[in-house]
């Protein structure tokens, strides 16, 4: 019990140093609920690091790698003189605390009552989803046990991969850390995402906006009911909506203060939703178009100074998805492709496309599966069509944007096809639906920091203290 | 130009950045609060009741599973996965329990496990071979209808009988036969 408490502890500290390493800038609630996410991260590259040079791991070696790792990154701190910044933080988010009122304390009252609750369930209960079973949690047990992610599910004599085997690594070798540290679930790991996950989006929030709206937006991202539900279980959309949603806000972060390391906080954040599901590129394209735009609408930007962050953004966000794509295909001998799920050139199918916004339609409009928010989503874009009409807001665009090519996706899918006997209504209703929490966060995010928003907040709540 | 304009320009102070700026807005009456949480503990109430998604979440997502989680609190972690999957979890713990890490077994068709017009004790993912393969790992597991396709079925040194099917491939079974078993095929 002690040793996996140190081995948790440790991840956290690693992932709190790499935090640190990427921006120093970053408030105390943002660097905390980035650090679990990016503790595991950083274990899944070594663990892949030793996949790729055929050298067993185990989660001693695995450890000491990455604290190795961490102590580079300390250095590089030191060497920049940001060593300090990691123990001290801007005061202003802690003042800022002062000003919640009762609402405030009701609201997080809430936000607890529904994060403890399905930490409970999922701690309480063993891995039972199918799609776990017979994918991320087998292949983490299987991980854990032979080290290697080349390993006995792909064997030709007896092979028992499917297409969840060959998913980017980060939710395997997460799983996979909870099996080498000896426990017999790997829940601990959902529960730490979903927790980081409520952490670092109120952190964000209330950045932008008043802390009861803050605590009101992180409400609503938290008890809508398919990503609740979802979050208890061991699928990989959970940390990929905190990934994806975090990139994208941070890419928003750097068009706003012009600060690099918002940039190349993105970058890494995007590469890591790709590193957790492939899907996940269609938000390198949305983070890049967003770069993009801003770029050619700021008329007074020189050409490099728009096309080094697109570049760089490209090159990390990028490199993660590379990496595994790679290793798969050449490292791992019978690979589940699923390249046969998709047709591989450009078509139009008026049929199939308004079947295909028919059935999204019906899903978004669904309050049973998510809630109030894309209610309140398309009440807030009403209330603010002035402004969006006047500023055109990045956020809004990359949103959008990134839906787009989220259907497209759907829309260029094989269905009945000879690879892919899925068929459209199916793919909406269970692989579609759970595509779009990435998308949870960020439309939360973009109804905070409207002006609307704003104001009725600011109109409606007054604090008690002085 | 205008005379006005040619004056010397005053110098004049950037504005300040006014308090409410800087942060919320502070001091207001006490009953302001009480009224607002009142309204929003009211909103909660209604919204929760009259969407049928918040109404699931909060009656069963979030209120059933406590209590099945007081039902199930002294449960072990066999139990409780029983009790999320069945009897096949607790066939196939059997299973790992009575057979060695390097065994490799045989499983029945699928038209044993799950017979036509017979209830069975097993469901759907009993016949799927990598959800089985999840529970008995590091044992390998091989059906009978790989019979033509797999090399590890000749190799197989347990048999999992279900349903009384695998008796026949084991003679030197006598006495009394359970309906689900496991056994080493050469003794």
């Amino acid at each position: 019990m002690v040793v996996t408490l140190f081995i948790f502890v440790l991840i956290f500290v690693l992932g709190f140093i790499l935090t640190n390493t990427i921006s120093t800038k970053l408030t105390l609630g943002e660097k905390v609920g980035l650090a679990f996410p990016f503790g595991f991260a950083l274990l899944s590259f070594v663990m892949v690091f030793y996949s790729f040079i055929t050298v067993p791991f185990t989660l001693s070696l695995v450890l000491i790698t990455s604290s190795v790792l961490a102590i580079i990154s300390l250095a590089i701190l030191w060497k920049q003189g940001n060593l300090k910044r990691i123990i001290h933080f801007d005061t202003y988010p802690i003042q800022k605390l002062k000003s919640i009122n009762l609402s405030w304390i009701f609201l997080a009252g809430l936000v607890v009552y529904i994060v403890y609750a399905m930490a409970a369930k999922a701690m309480f209960w063993p891995t039972a989803a199918y799609d776990s079973i017979t994918g991320y949690d087998y292949m983490a047990k299987v991980v854990a046990a032979e080290g290697t992610y080349n390993n006995s599910i792909f064997d030709v004599e007896n092979p028992t991969a499917g297409i969840r085997h060959s998913y980017p690594p980060f939710v395997n070798s997460s799983f996979a850390v909870a099996y080498m540290a000896g426990l017999n679930s790997t829940k601990i790991i959902v529960v730490l995402l979903f927790i980081s996950l409520a952490i670092y989006f109120w952190s964000v929030f209330r950045k932008y906006t008043t802390e009861t709206a803050a605590i009101f937006f992180t409400l609503l991202l938290v008890a809508v009911p398919e990503f609740l539900a979802m979050a208890s279980l061991s699928l990989t959309n959970v940390p990929q909506t905190l990934f994806a949603a975090a990139g994208l806000i941070a890419i928003f972060e750097f068009i706003q203060k012009r600060d690099s390391s918002y940039l190349i906080l993105g970058a890494v954040l995007v590469g890591l939703n790709v590193w957790t599901r492939s899907d996940g590129v269609i938000f390198i394209v949305g983070g890049g178009l967003m770069l993009l735009i801003d770029g050619f609408r700021n008329h007074r930007m020189k050409i490099a100074n728009y096309w080094k962050p697109l570049v760089l953004f490209g090159a990390i966000s990028a490199t993660p998805f590379i990496i595994w794509q790679a290793y798969s295909k050449f490292y791992i001998k019978n690979v589940y492709s699923s390249s046969d799920a998709f047709v591989k050139h450009l078509f139009w199918d008026s049929d199939k496309f308004t079947d295909l916004v028919s059935q999204v339609y019906t899903i978004l409009e669904s309050t049973q599966l998510y809630g109030a928010i894309f209610i309140i989503f398309v009440i807030v874009i009403i209330a603010n069509i002035r402004n969006i009409i006047k500023t055109k807001p990045i956020m809004l665009i990359g949103i959008l944007i990134s839906f787009a090519l989220y259907f497209m996706l759907y829309y260029q899918m094989n269905n009945g096809g000879d690879g892919f006997a899925y068929s459209v209504q199916s793919m909406v209703r269970s692989s579609f639906k759970r595509g779009m929490f990435p998308f949870l966060p960020m439309v939360c995010f973009y109804m905070a920091t409207t002006p609307m928003v704003n104001k009725f907040f600011n109109w409606i709540f007054k604090p008690i203290f002085k | 130009m205008s005379k006005k304009s040619k004056r010397p320009q005053k110098k004049v102070a950037p504005p300040k950045q006014s308090k409410s700026e800087k942060k919320p807005s502070t001091g207001i009456p006490f009953i302001n609060n009480i009224v607002v949480v009142f309204v929003f503990v009211i909103l909660v109430v209604i919204v929760k009741d009259a969407n049928t998604g918040y109404k699931w979440m909060s009656d069963t997502l979030i209120k059933l599973n406590m209590k099945r989680i007081k039902m199930y609190k002294n449960s072990t972690f066999e139990e409780k996965q029983v009790a999320k999957m069945g009897y096949n979890v607790q066939f196939l713990n059997y299973v790992s329990d009575n057979t060695p890490e390097d065994a490799i077994i045989l499983m029945p068709p699928d038209s044993i496990i799950q017979q036509e017009g017979v209830a069975s004790d097993f469901d759907k993912h009993m016949r799927n071979k990598v959800w089985v393969s999840y529970f008995l790992y590091p044992r390998k597991v091989v059906f009978e209808k790989e019979k033509e396709t797999s090399t590890l079925y000749d190799k197989a040194t347990h048999i999992a009988v279900i349903n009384g099917w695998g008796y026949e491939k084991l003679p030197h079974i006598t006495g009394n036969r359970s309906k689900h078993a496991v056994f080493a095929l050469n003794l």
